[in-house]
């Protein structure tokens, strides 16, 4: 059994405190996984919230069957896909000018970093149109790129996540790289 | 493009951070749900138990008290006096079973009378007389 699967039978047990060191080891990974599907941080940060307040109060209900980040990644995606399911996110493209009250204006974005406005400007670019050649791709393509690429998890645990089988993660991966260079091809 | 140029491209990609208040907020969510949830209980459990109050204070007030050992002759006589027999043997048959009517009704030797055939009585009260089945004849 892995260790996140016996804190999770700690918190079980009624030792609370040890869901806290789930929270501190997850958030992050989480958060990114859903955001990369939603291209929102607020709608990540409220599905997260979502995703461990369902573990949280299902945690008398807990059995150590998979390893727990396969358990928290199904739940991460199922809850995603139903806010996708709802809404399709929108994609900003940073041509689009933003309309405001003196007309049209062109879309500033804000530099976090101490780096050159123009090479602020150039990766803000590159991570959206990473993110809009992401965002075109089949979900399931998407979903696989995703846990492969951002958050490290093996051809097998994708499967358990996806409920496929290890010939099909490999198949939709080599495809979603496939799509993924044909858009991107052009730009680098 | 190869595989790893393309992994870096997907490098850039942002990488976000959950607010700092992010655990609060989750306890805090937590904390609310449970009084929820408390709550939900709370007002489903109110109403029921005041219904079964209800229904057990109807129940003991209404029911008729048991029977006291000591009235019962008393209860008998009443039924005696007021009822005819058909209506009594009518009751009794509701609430008893015939062989508790027949056995509170009747003595041994009315029953034997009753149920048993002329002949074996017969037989039987040869047997009595001769002293019993041992009888040696000799």
């Amino acid at each position: 059994m892995d260790a996140d699967s016996e804190l999770m039978l700690r918190v079980k047990k009624g030792e609370i405190s040890a869901f806290n060191q789930i929270l501190e080891k997850y958030q992050r990974p989480i958060i990114n996984f859903v955001y990369r599907f939603l291209g929102s941080k607020e709608k990540a940060e409220e599905i997260t919230q979502e995703v461990f307040l369902r573990i949280y109060l299902a945690r008398g209900r807990y059995r150590p069957r998979a390893k727990f980040s396969t358990y928290i990644y199904r739940i991460a995606r199922n809850l995603s896909l139903n806010v996708l399911r709802k809404k399709r996110p929108q994609i900003v493209s940073l041509d689009e000018p933003i309309s405001g009250e003196n007309g049209e204006m062109k879309r500033e974005l804000p530099d976090s970093r101490q780096i050159s406005p123009a090479e602020a400007l150039k990766k803000k670019e590159i991570q959206l149109l990473v993110k809009k050649a992401l965002d075109s791709l089949p979900q399931p393509q998407k979903t696989a790129i995703i846990l492969n690429r951002y958050n490290d998890l093996s051809y097998e645990e994708i499967g358990r996540i996806m409920n496929l089988s290890l010939p099909a993660v490999k198949s939709l991966l080599h495809r979603g790289k496939e799509n993924l260079k044909e858009k991107l091809a052009k730009l680098f | 493009m190869d595989d790893q140029k393309l992994w870096e491209i997907l490098g850039i990609s942002k990488d976000i951070k959950p607010s700092t208040n992010f655990r609060m907020k989750f306890w805090q969510r937590v904390e609310g749900l449970e009084e929820k949830r408390r709550s939900l209980i709370f007002r489903r459990l109110v109403p029921a138990v005041a219904a079964l109050t209800i229904l057990l204070l109807a129940i003991f007030t209404h029911l008729p008290k048991p029977l006291q050992y000591s009235q019962a002759p008393l209860v008998t006589q009443k039924a005696v006096e007021n009822f005819t027999t058909e209506e009594l043997l009518v009751e009794t048959v509701n609430y008893s079973d015939l062989k508790t009517i027949i056995v509170e009704t009747f003595s041994s030797e009315e029953i034997l009378t009753a149920f048993v055939p002329e002949e074996i009585l017969e037989e039987m009260q040869i047997i009595n007389e001769r002293g019993g089945e041992n009888f040696n004849e000799t």
